[in-house]
């Protein structure tokens, strides 16, 4: 009887996997059903006439500049960094990374005061009583300048992807080809770079990802993307039917890169399982230091540059409100930590369900309930206000009116968009490692009789450790920076260090902002580092 | 491992909302994101013991949510940063006629919801700022004027996305109709130095950095750069004069940045206690000085920067056409291509 029960039912193990997976869908299903009962033919029709060509036509011109410019980048990078050998080597292998520590809405209002006559350079040779002339230097704000600073910004993805890959995948056949007669670059483009492909694709989605969710720096650099004609429909128009429509769109493309990225990963990871020895080639002369120039630009523009204007910022503020500060770090803090920790939980629950689970719903799980990440913070922000608004309706209906909302407005609503949103940082990484490590060890300790749980928390956990660190940084980096969704859903008298940069900004005194942006990068440099120390002692 | 799972569902439960409000609350729903506001929420909880609970966002998420929320939302104020906003509230239901006599005497009519939904805390005019340099203050007369071709690639403004912009053709459209407000319109964006871009200040910026000569602007952005901590900023500020348009014919445009009470307040009469305070002569004062804008109430001195740029006449519209006619205003930018 219990074995013929086993057989057809789904396990507890499986139902729960079910209803968490379902938790993190919800949102996106109630924004979705919302186009069928929202939207009627005629938004459509206008959607398609007078909005969509002017959005999707920047958004692909943005997307595909900033993917060859991170491509380029990341992978140049990572190729010297893992097979070559110069001064600084061991500098630039943690501080490639360090761009991924400043949000794209900052590096935006950043390089807009960098290259006018506000900036840094022009400022500090006021000082000496130089003044440098009054024209703008150069105009980021336009389709080019934002290229430029989200690829700034986001190429340390495929910085990582690409190093994983080259380590485990090409290594090995490294020394080989060059004992062909091949040279360096000839093996980079004969033989490394079909061999990562998958992991390059992996890397380029992520970071377009990020880009056509952002909404901050395109708006203020004035490019219309999809994004921001959602936003511009919903606030200036007031139309939601048109910005859900826009929104279905977005989601379309999202799913599209998600799909493009979940079948090319692969054995992509961000950390390397058997890292094979490289034996680093030393460079001489001329080549290394082409070497460190092609390391240390991205640095300086993706760091330096940012941070230094930034800097400039605060030296010239005149308070800063120390408390507001204390108070807006904790809150960042302890948030932050507590929606990673319930991420990383679930991914680890999910990834495992979905290879140990009979079940095809349950299998596929772990790759749906990362959608959340291709979807507008606002756009899940609305699909959570209106969940957790009917949850506490019929609450009240039950117990009585009078009393007030207890899950909207609270820290439980956030904590759990949080979780929708960036729940394929935490699943990816995860994922990957899983695939490539665990599942061969799955079925011996199952024949042992191991249930699932007890191979998940004796067998598979171990071995996965260090991925679940590596990701529980990405995701703790991200959620910190994180702005929209905090906006809409937070509770009373609550500030993150991103909200309080972003109310400098729009009060446009960025200046005051300053401060807060300091510390979300020194906050965020923090598990950089951890994540670096991390890599070494896999060496 | 064991307790991970307890624990994690124990600070869930600890993160939802209590029940117990000990003391006297007020809840707001605010727009308005200036470094002068918290001081004037402290001295009102100082003086009154009503504690202020602020949740700050954009006008349109907060009024999104509000409509979600519904009839047990926890909100008691909405203040935003522009009369439009307000309107659009108002419409969807979301706003109470508020009667009290103090309110009544501190804001003049013109400035105030004629069923006393809303009321302004601070007026602003959306005001012409000049390259002193470069133009000559006698050629600049009105808004209309903008169309003329003697300004081809001089002009510099923000977005048609953000109200400010929205609000001034609404005005435009109230006064002399659709087809007038489409020409100008179409009329300024064959002006303009580039596309919009930035934010106000950036346009002010741009004037000093010889992008073009003549910015639209709202007038305290001028008042905050001449006393930036920073010295780019004043050095910018020096640069530009100040013109208030249409002095010859119907006035300014200006607009209010207002405060009004949601429909369901949990707690009302503290509701009007707080914007009671805010449209006090101390808290109006604070206001002028700290932020630039202009007092709502007729009877508060003006700060020196204020009186400095002169007195000017402003466009008696009832505010709530701003409202009205913003729809119109979008519909309209998006005709003539004001990006």
């Amino acid at each position: 009887m219990k074995t013929w029960l086993k057989k057809v039912c789904p396990t507890r193990w499986e139902i729960g996997l079910l209803v968490l997976g379902l938790g993190v869908l919800a949102p996106l299903i109630v924004v979705v059903s919302g186009l069928y009962t929202d939207g009627n033919g005629s938004s459509w029709v206008r959607t398609l006439e007078n909005l969509t060509p002017r959005y999707a036509s920047q958004t692909l011109a943005l997307c595909s500049g900033v993917a060859i410019c991170t491509l380029l980048v990341g992978s140049i990078t990572a190729w010297l960094i893992s097979f070559y050998k110069f001064p600084g080597r061991s500098f630039f292998r943690w501080a490639i990374i360090l761009p991924l520590t400043i949000p794209t809405y900052l590096a935006a209002f950043a390089y807009r005061d960098f290259f006018s006559s506000s900036g840094i350079i022009p400022g500090i040779f006021r000082n000496y009583g130089i003044t440098l002339g009054t024209s703008e230097f150069l105009d980021v704000m336009n389709i080019w300048g934002a290229i430029f600073i989200f690829s700034s910004v986001l190429y340390p993805y495929i910085y990582l992807t690409m190093k994983a890959s080259f380590s485990s995948d090409v290594a090995p056949y490294f020394n080989t080809s060059r004992l062909f007669g091949l040279s360096g670059t000839q093996v980079l483009v004969i033989v490394a770079l079909p061999l990562t492909r998958p992991a390059g694709v992996a890397g380029v989605s992520l970071a377009l990802m990020e880009t056509i969710n952002d909404y901050g720096a395109v708006h203020y650099l004035g490019v219309d993307t999809l994004t921001v004609g959602i936003f511009r429909t919903w606030f200036s128009y007031g139309d939601l039917a048109g910005a859900k429509n826009l929104a279905a769109l977005l989601l379309i493309g999202g799913v599209i890169l998600f799909l493009i990225e979940r079948t090319n990963r692969g054995n992509a990871r961000y950390d390397s399982s058997s890292p094979t020895a490289t034996s680093p080639r030393s460079l001489k002369g001329w080549r290394s230091w082409l070497a460190i120039a092609f390391c240390g630009v991205p640095v300086v523009f993706g760091f330096i540059f940012p941070i230094g204007q930034i800097a400039w910022w605060a030296s010239q503020a005149q308070t800063a409100a120390w408390s507001s500060l204390w108070a807006a770090s904790l809150t960042s803090l302890s948030i932050s930590l507590l929606a990673t920790t319930l991420i990383i939980l679930i991914a680890t629950l999910l990834t495992h369900g979905s290879s140990t689970a009979r079940n095809l719903a349950v299998r596929s799980l772990a790759s749906i309930s990362s959608l959340g990440y291709a979807i507008p913070g606002a756009v899940i922000a609305v699909g959570v206000l209106v969940i957790s608004t009917v949850i506490d309706q019929s609450f009240l209906s039950i117990v009585g009116q009078g009393s007030q909302y207890i899950l909207t407005g609270s820290l439980a609503v956030l904590v759990y968009a949080y979780c929708v949103r960036f729940m394929a940082v935490g699943l990816n990484p995860i994922d990957g490692a899983f695939r490539q490590r665990c599942s061969r060890y799955d079925e011996a300790a199952s024949t042992l009789g191991y249930g699932p749980l007890r191979i998940l928390l004796r067998v598979n956990l171990p071995i996965l450790k260090p991925t679940i660190l590596a990701a529980s940084i990405l995701v703790f980096v991200d959620i910190l920076k994180e702005l929209p969704l905090t906006l809409i859903l937070r509770p009373f008298n609550f500030d993150t260090l991103a909200t309080l940069v972003f109310e400098s900004a729009i009060d446009e005194k960025v200046a005051e902002s300053a401060p807060a942006a300091l510390l979300i990068v020194a906050v965020s440099l923090i598990p950089i580092i951890f994540l670096h120390r991390l890599s070494q002692e896999q060496k | 491992m064991k307790y991970t799972l307890p624990l994690i569902i124990l600070c869930l439960i600890m993160s939802c909302r209590s029940n117990q409000e000990p003391e006297e609350v007020v809840n707001v729903y605010s727009h308005r994101h200036y470094t002068a506001d918290q001081p004037l929420f402290k001295k009102f909880e100082d003086s009154t013991g009503i504690q202020v609970n602020i949740l700050k966002a954009g006008a349109d998420e907060l009024i999104n949510r509000l409509e979600l929320e519904g009839e047990n939302s926890p909100a008691d104020i909405l203040i935003t940063v522009d009369a439009a906003r307000l309107h659009r509230a108002k419409v969807k239901g979301l706003l109470q006629s508020v009667s009290s006599s103090t309110l009544n005497t501190a804001v003049p009519e013109n400035f105030r919801d004629q069923e006393n939904t809303w009321f302004g805390l601070t007026t602003r005019a959306r005001i012409i700022a000049y390259s002193k340099e470069r133009v000559d203050p006698t050629d600049l007369g009105t808004y209309e004027d903008l169309t003329n071709p003697k300004w081809h690639g001089k002009i510099l403004v923000r977005s048609s996305a953000n109200v400010y912009n929205q609000s001034l053709l609404a005005s435009i459209i109230a006064a002399k109709g659709a087809d007038a407000a489409r020409s100008w319109a179409s009329g300024v964006v064959k002006n303009m130095a580039r596309t919009p871009k930035g934010n106000d200040r950036d346009q002010i910026r741009a004037i000093s950095d010889g992008i073009g000569d003549i910015a639209l602007v709202n007038s305290y952005y001028i008042g905050s750069l001449a006393n930036s901590s920073d010295p780019a900023d004043r050095e910018v500020a020096q640069a530009v004069g100040i013109h208030f348009p249409n002095q010859i014919d119907r006035g300014t445009h200006i607009n209010v940045s207002g405060a009004a009470v949601t429909a369901n307040a949990p707690n009302k009469y503290n509701a009007i206690l707080l914007i009671e305070f805010l449209t006090s002569i101390e808290s109006q004062q604070v206001y002028a000085q700290n932020n630039y804008e202009y007092p709502v109430r007729q009877d508060t001195s003006l700060a020196s920067i204020l009186a400095s740029w002169g007195e000017f006449k402003s466009d008696p519209l009832p505010l709530s056409s701003l409202g009205e006619y913003n729809a119109s205003a979008v519909a309209l930018f998006d005709e003539v291509g004001w990006r």
